[in-house]
């Protein structure tokens, strides 16, 4: 098997643990709560406000954390495939291998946040809802997967755990800023997609380009930082 | 002081240079084929050793290299190392067979699973679950994998004779033995003076980060040199052993605890030879019959400061060497 395939086994046998079940309920359970209390503040504008509020403001990072420490075993990327490496695999190889798949669960993670944020904080007789859980399912997935790259890279610098939390305190502080400061950070970019209108000259399209190209950056560092 | 190897014709296999890792200091050592075992506490830096030789972790400074390349940067090397660590990690599957499994596929190894275990005689591990295994239990599973192996460059064990419930010593060693014919270079380390001299082959001591002292580890006399040796001599009539002995100009101590151990009588004198000889020589001139007698180790403080004080008795032969000549030179 690959270095990759291994990389890849591994996440999936540290996802399959009572620990991730449990943190996706308390994840639905406050996504529910935040649509359902926008909706019970005032209904106009509630999917817009649970979105970037609860949903995608703070658990969908907060999941990507959990997550990805997780499956990094609570440790750096490198020692997270130590014992992939000692058995001759290539760390960055299998790096590379849990980081997919970590993205792959994070996708679906966010993909299921949106919808059941669409689906608690609009009624089914709203005619955009179908629009709306459209738009979101895609969103949601591509903001998955960009969180699951920004805290792999996270895990791969400094000691332990660390690099992870100062990811998250990094995108939560700059990522809210307004201009290019905030562009290095997913939060800037998943705002942008979700109720932020584009400024002149800027689409939906360039923004999930970039925030696909940031993801794309974030693991090409994150591996790169594993010695082979 | 670096210690080289015990012959520097041979291939460097395993050369390590100018190391700095945890308490290893400018730490140096070129193994060619064959078994070396460094002795000393963890205290000392041997669990270190072994991570940084399998490419587990990077030294401060140094460098490490099996085969002129360097383990952390080369899968391929490292697939061709066997390697059990002071902590061990296992595969996080549902059983401790599929953990072996992968273990296996990973290095490429062709033997299944039950093979591994049943060879190492781990077959009530292979149900379990690998999150329940203790730590010595982690390092067994990770032993099965590593026996494996076959024809490794380098096999690097930390306390190959320890930690390892449900795999028998002689199990290790007769796994270490055919490496050894397969000419691979087997670098082990231990805080035991007795496991080292079960290993046999060359020791090293290990203090303050660096090598200081070479032992010839099938030699119990060794470790301590001009300490006073000590044998252990089983016979089913102690006392009139003992009785025997107490004269004895050979003989400076005799231990008899007849609460713990009823049969065994402790021989102490200052050469280990004439101590046996003593003893044989008791026990047919008595007709005493003796069950078993073997020498026993000094522990391992005992082999430091027998290296300390052949260290200062270097230093003040030195000392004498290049100064006292000179005294008596001096007109009166």
């Amino acid at each position: 098997m690959s270095s990759l395939g291994l990389g890849a086994r591994l996440c999936v046998a540290r996802l399959r643990s009572r620990r991730f079940a449990v943190g996706g309920a308390l994840a639905a359970f406050a996504i529910a709560f935040g649509a359902l209390l926008e909706r019970s503040t005032a209904e106009v504008g509630a999917a817009d406000r649970a979105l970037s509020g609860a949903a995608f403001g703070i658990v969908l990072p907060l999941a990507a954390l959990f997550t990805v420490d997780l499956v990094c075993d609570g440790g750096r990327l490198d020692t997270a495939v130590e014992l992939l490496a000692r058995a001759g695999a290539n760390r960055r190889a299998a790096g590379l291998g849990v980081l997919g798949v970590a993205a792959l669960a994070l996708a679906l993670v966010g993909l299921f946040t949106g919808t059941l944020t669409i689906l608690l904080a609009r009624s089914f007789s709203d005619p955009d809802l179908l629009r709306d859980l459209l738009a979101t399912s895609w969103i949601g997935a591509l903001s998955g997967a960009a969180y699951a790259a920004w805290f792999v890279l996270g895990s791969a610098v400094g000691r332990g755990p660390r690099g992870r939390f100062w990811a998250l305190a990094l995108d939560w502080l700059l990522g809210s800023l307004a201009g290019p400061v905030a562009e290095p950070f997913p939060r800037a970019h998943v705002r942008g997609l979700l109720t932020a209108p584009p400024p002149p000259g800027f689409s939906i399209a360039l923004a999930a380009l970039l925030l696909v190209g940031c993801a794309l950056a974030y693991s090409l560092l994150s591996v790169g930082r594993c010695p082979p | 002081m670096n210690a080289a190897a015990a012959n520097d014709d041979d291939a460097s296999r395993l050369v390590v240079e100018r190391l700095r890792a945890g308490p290893l200091s400018n730490f140096g050592m070129r193994l060619g084929p064959g078994l070396h075992v460094v002795l000393g506490r963890e205290s000392e830096g041997t669990r270190e050793l072994v991570s940084v030789v399998v490419g587990s972790s990077a030294p401060r400074s140094g460098t490490v290299r099996i085969a002129g390349r360097d383990p952390r940067r080369s899968p391929d090397l490292r697939r061709r190392v066997a390697v059990l660590c002071a902590e061990e990690l296992v595969f996080p599957s549902k059983t401790v067979r599929e953990a072996v499994q992968v273990g296996l596929e990973a290095r490429g190894i062709a033997a299944s699973a039950e093979q591994a275990l049943a060879a190492a005689r781990l077959q009530s591990f292979g149900s379990r679950n690998p999150r329940t295994l203790s730590g010595g239990e982690r390092r067994s599973v990770a032993a099965a994998i590593a026996f494996c192996i076959e024809k490794p460059l380098v096999a690097a064990l930390h306390e190959p004779l320890a930690y390892l419930p449900g795999i028998p010593p002689s199990e290790v060693t007769a796994r270490i033995a055919r490496w050894l014919e397969q000419g691979a270079c087997v670098l082990c380390t231990t805080s035991s003076p007795r496991a080292a001299h079960a290993l046999g082959g060359v020791a090293w001591l290990l203090d303050h980060g660096q090598l200081v002292r070479r032992i010839a580890a099938a030699d119990a006399e060794s470790f301590a040199p001009k300490s006073a040796a000590m044998l252990r001599v089983r016979t089913p009539t102690p006392r009139e052993l003992v009785a025997r002995l107490a004269d004895h100009p050979e003989v400076s101590a005799l231990i008899l605890d007849e609460g713990r151990e009823p049969n065994e009588v402790g021989v102490k004198g200052p050469d280990p030879a004439a101590l046996a000889l003593a003893v044989c020589q008791a026990a047919l001139d008595n007709r005493i019959t003796i069950t078993a007698i073997h020498p026993v180790l000094p522990a391992l403080d005992v082999t430091y400061a027998a290296s300390a004080g052949e260290l200062r008795g270097a230093f003040d032969a030195a000392y004498r060497a290049a100064f006292e000549p000179h005294r008596e030179e001096r007109p009166a």
